[in-house]
C-alpha cells in the first residue's frame, strides 16, 4: 500500500481576541491507498481542524497554520494557491460534513448539486454531467426519478446519501468522512456506513473517517488514531489500540463505554474534564486527568513512542518497551 | 410480582395530536408498571415516541386516553393544584443540557426555583443556602461555581445541574429523557456513574430513555422497544440482548457497532425508512420494512402477548 497523504507536525492555533486556541499541536499522521482510517476524539480534541487543515478550509483569520506540512502525492497542500487548492478540492480530496440538514442548498435540486460538481472538474456536456448525476444516485440507493427534487423532501437518512453522491462523483482519492452517521438513527447508520464501505471498496477509495464512537471505528476501519488536545497519542492497527492499548487515555475510553457483550457494573470512567485549548496544562495535556501521571509528566511532554509493527504511543509508560529505547 | 412494590403503571396511554394532514399517533395504546427502585429503560429511533410517552406520564403533555396510576391513583383526574403538589414526587431531566437551563439564572437560583416554586423555603433564607449546597455536592459540583451562569460551564457540569433540579424536591420517580446523549464519553461516563450512584443512595426510580441501546442494557431493569408510537417488545434487560423477539428489535440489535474489532454481528439491514405516524393504516406498523411480513400483518392490529415469563412482544410470529 503507498503512501497517500502524509501529515507532519501539523500545527494550527486560532488567534482569538481573548487567547490563543492551541487546537493541533504537531499532528503526524499517513493515510495509505485504499485504507480506512479512523480518528477519534471528544469535543475539542482538534477532529474538525484538522479535517478542515486537510481540505484548505481553515478560517483565517482567526486561524493559523504555525508550522508542517501536509503531502498529497508529493505536493504539499499548504503552499498551494486558491487556484491549485480549488483542482485537489473534490476530484482528489473530498468531504463529508457532520450534518446533512445543513450542508444542502436548499434552493437547488439535489440532482443539480451532484451535477454542479461533476460539469466544475470534467469538461462534459451538462447533458453527460446529469447523466454521470443520476448513475450516482442509482449507485447510493435513491431512484434518478428524484433528479428534480429539493433537500427539504428527504428524510435524514437520505439526505447524507445525497452528500456521500456529491463526494464521491469526481472519483475522489482520499474522502474525510466528519462524523458522517452521527445524526442518524442506528438502523440508518448501519445502511449508510455499508453502502459507504461498499463504495470505497469498489472504487479504492481511501477514507479520514472521524467519529466519537468507538463501535464505528471497530467495525470499519483498517488503523485508528486517538487525537487528545491537538495531538495523537495513539496510533495503530484497530486490533493494537482496541486490544492492546497502551495509552491511559485510550484505555479510559474504552472503559467508559457500556459494553453490550459483558455485564459490567459499574464504568471506569475518566476524572476531570478535557483541557482548555487556550489554557494547555504544561508537560502532557493528560496527565491531570490521568491515574499514572509521574512527576515528569507534569512538565515535559512526551514524545510519540514507536512500538511493534507501526503501533505508536504519546505515553512516558512506553519509554522502556518502546523499540528506539 | 408483589404488587405492594409497584410504583408507576400506565394503562393504555394514548397521545395523539392534531395535524393538518390528519391526527398523528405519537404514543399509541402503551401500557407498563415500574416497581419502586427500579430503571424501565425505553428505547426507540427518533420519531418514536419515546419523549412524547415520558412527557405525557408527567402531564407535560396532557394524554388524549388511559390511565397513569402513581402509587395507586390515577394522576390524570389530579386538580391543577394536587398535580402541582404530586411534582414534588415526580421529576424530569431533560436531554439538552444547553438548552434546558435558563441563561439569566445563576447556579443557585437554578437549583432553588423548585424549592421556591413549591413553597418549600423562603429565598434567600439559611435552610435553602444549605440546601442548595448540599444538592451540588450530591451531584459532585463544586462549590465555588455557586454563582456561575451555565454558559461559563461545559456539558458535563450543566448536565450535573440539570440532576439537582430534578433532586432537589426528593422526587420517588425521575424521567430521565436522553440525559447523556449530548455528552463525550468520558463525560457520559461520569454522569452515568452518578445517577446510579444516586438511585441506589436515594432509592430512585428511573423511566430512562434513550436511543442508545448500550446505554439502556447497562442501566435498566426492564426495557420496553418502541416503533412509531407503539410498544413492540418489553422484557427484562437482559433477555432482551440475549433473545430479541421481534423482528424490529433484533434489527436495531444488530445494527449497534461493538467496539470490538473481533465481535463480528450478522447484520440485518432494514430496507426503507420510518413511515408517517399520522393517521396510520391498521396492521403492524412495522410490516412494510419487516423481511418477516405475511399478508395477516398489513390487516389486523396485533396484541401484545407474554411469551415466557416478564417478555412480551406484539408479533404475529412470536
Amino acid at each position: 500500500m503507498g503512501t497517500l497523504l502524509e501529515i507532519k507536525d501539523l500545527v494550527i492555533h486560532f488567534e482569538m481576541d481573548d487567547g490563543v486556541v492551541h487546537a493541533l499541536n504537531g499532528v503526524d499522521l499517513t493515510i495509505h491507498e485504499g485504507e480506512t482510517l479512523g480518528l477519534v476524539g471528544e469535543t475539542g480534541a482538534g477532529k474538525t481542524t484538522l479535517a478542515k487543515g486537510i481540505m484548505g478550509l481553515t478560517p483565517r483569520p482567526p486561524g493559523k497554520i504555525k508550522s508542517g506540512e501536509i503531502l498529497y502525492e508529493d505536493r504539499n497542500l499548504l503552499t498551494l494557491n486558491d487556484q491549485e487548492i480549488r483542482e485537489i478540492r473534490g476530484r482528489h480530496i473530498s468531504m463529508i460534513f457532520q450534518d446533512p440538514m445543513t450542508s444542502l442548498n436548499p434552493v437547488m435540486t439535489v440532482g443539480d448539486q451532484i451535477a454542479e460538481v461533476i460539469e466544475t472538474h470534467d469538461r462534459i456536456s451538462k447533458q453527460d454531467a446529469r447523466r454521470k448525476a443520476e448513475e450516482m444516485m442509482e449507485m447510493v440507493g435513491i431512484s434518478c426519478e428524484r433528479y428534480p427534487e429539493y433537500a427539504h423532501q428527504f428524510s435524514g437518512g437520505m439526505k447524507q446519501r445525497i452528500v456521500i453522491a456529491i463526494a464521491l462523483a469526481c472519483n475522489p482519492k482520499l474522502l474525510i468522512a466528519d462524523e458522517p452517521t452521527t445524526a442518524l438513527d442506528v438502523t440508518i447508520q448501519a445502511q449508510v456506513l455499508e453502502m459507504m464501505s461498499r463504495l470505497k471498496s469498489t472504487r479504492n477509495t481511501a477514507m479520514l473517517l472521524i467519529t466519537h464512537d468507538l463501535g464505528i471505528v471497530a467495525q470499519n476501519c483498517d488503523h485508528v488514531a486517538i487525537l487528545y488536545a491537538g495531538k495523537v497519542i495513539e496510533y495503530g492497527t484497530v486490533r493494537q489500540v482496541f486490544k492492546q492499548h497502551l495509552h491511559p487515555y485510550t484505555k479510559g475510553l474504552l472503559g467508559s463505554i457500556p459494553s453490550l457483550i459483558e455485564d459490567v457494573e459499574r464504568l471506569t470512567s475518566i476524572e476531570g474534564l478535557m483541557p482548555d485549548p487556550v489554557n494547555l496544562p504544561q508537560g502532557c495535556a493528560f496527565s491531570p486527568r490521568c491515574a499514572h501521571a509521574m512527576e515528569r509528566c507534569f512538565c515535559e511532554a512526551p514524545p510519540l513512542y514507536l512500538m511493534e509493527d507501526g503501533h505508536s504511543v504519546r505515553c512516558f509508560l512506553c519509554e522502556h518497551s518502546s523499540k528506539e529505547a | 410480582m408483589d404488587p405492594g412494590n409497584e410504583i408507576l403503571r400506565v394503562e393504555q396511554l394514548k397521545k395523539y395530536f392534531r395535524t393538518p394532514r390528519g391526527m398523528l399517533h405519537a404514543v399509541d395504546d402503551v401500557s407498563f408498571s415500574i416497581d419502586e427502585g427500579k430503571t424501565l429503560g425505553v428505547v426507540g429511533e427518533s420519531g418514536c415516541g419515546k419523549t412524547t410517552l415520558g412527557r405525557a406520564i408527567l402531564r407535560l403533555h396532557e394524554p388524549t386516553s388511559g390511565a397513569v396510576m402513581f402509587n395507586g391513583e390515577n394522576i390524570l383526574n389530579y386538580s391543577a393544584g394536587k398535580m402541582k403538589a404530586m411534582r414534588k414526587d415526580m421529576q424530569i431531566i431533560f436531554q439538552d443540557p444547553f438548552a434546558s437551563l435558563n441563561p439569566n439564572m445563576t447556579v443557585s437560583q437554578a437549583i432553588a426555583e423548585p424549592l421556591l416554586i413549591q413553597g418549600l423555603y423562603r429565598r434567600g433564607s439559611q435552610e435553602i443556602n444549605r440546601r442548595i449546597h448540599q444538592m451540588m455536592d450530591m451531584v459532585g459540583l463544586a462549590s465555588r461555581l455557586i454563582n456561575t451562569y451555565p454558559h461559563e460551564l461545559d456539558g458535563g457540569r450543566r448536565q450535573r445541574i440539570g440532576i439537582a433540579r430534578a433532586l432537589v424536591l426528593n422526587p420517588k420517580f425521575i424521567v430521565c429523557d436522553e440525559p447523556v446523549s449530548a455528552l463525550d464519553i468520558s463525560i457520559q461516563a461520569q454522569i452515568l456513574n452518578l445517577m446510579q450512584d444516586l438511585q441506589q443512595q436515594l432509592k430512585l426510580t428511573y423511566l430512562f430513555i434513550t436511543h442508545n441501546l448500550s446505554v439502556v442494557k447497562h442501566l435498566s431493569d426492564d426495557i420496553i422497544v418502541m416503533y412509531l408510537g407503539q410498544l413492540v417488545e418489553k422484557a427484562p434487560a437482559r433477555r432482551l440482548f440475549q433473545n430479541p423477539l421481534h423482528p424490529y428489535t433484533r434489527a436495531l440489535l444488530s445494527a449497534i457497532p461493538v467496539p470490538d474489532p473481533d465481535y463480528r454481528m450478522e447484520r440485518i439491514l432494514l430496507e426503507g425508512e420510518l413511515t408517517s405516524p399520522i393517521s396510520p393504516k391498521p396492521g403492524c406498523r412495522f410490516a412494510r420494512r419487516c423481511v418477516c411480513a405475511v399478508p395477516a400483518c398489513f390487516e389486523e392490529n396485533i396484541r401484545l402477548k407474554e411469551v415466557e415469563p416478564g417478555h412480551f412482544v406484539s408479533c404475529h410470529l412470536a
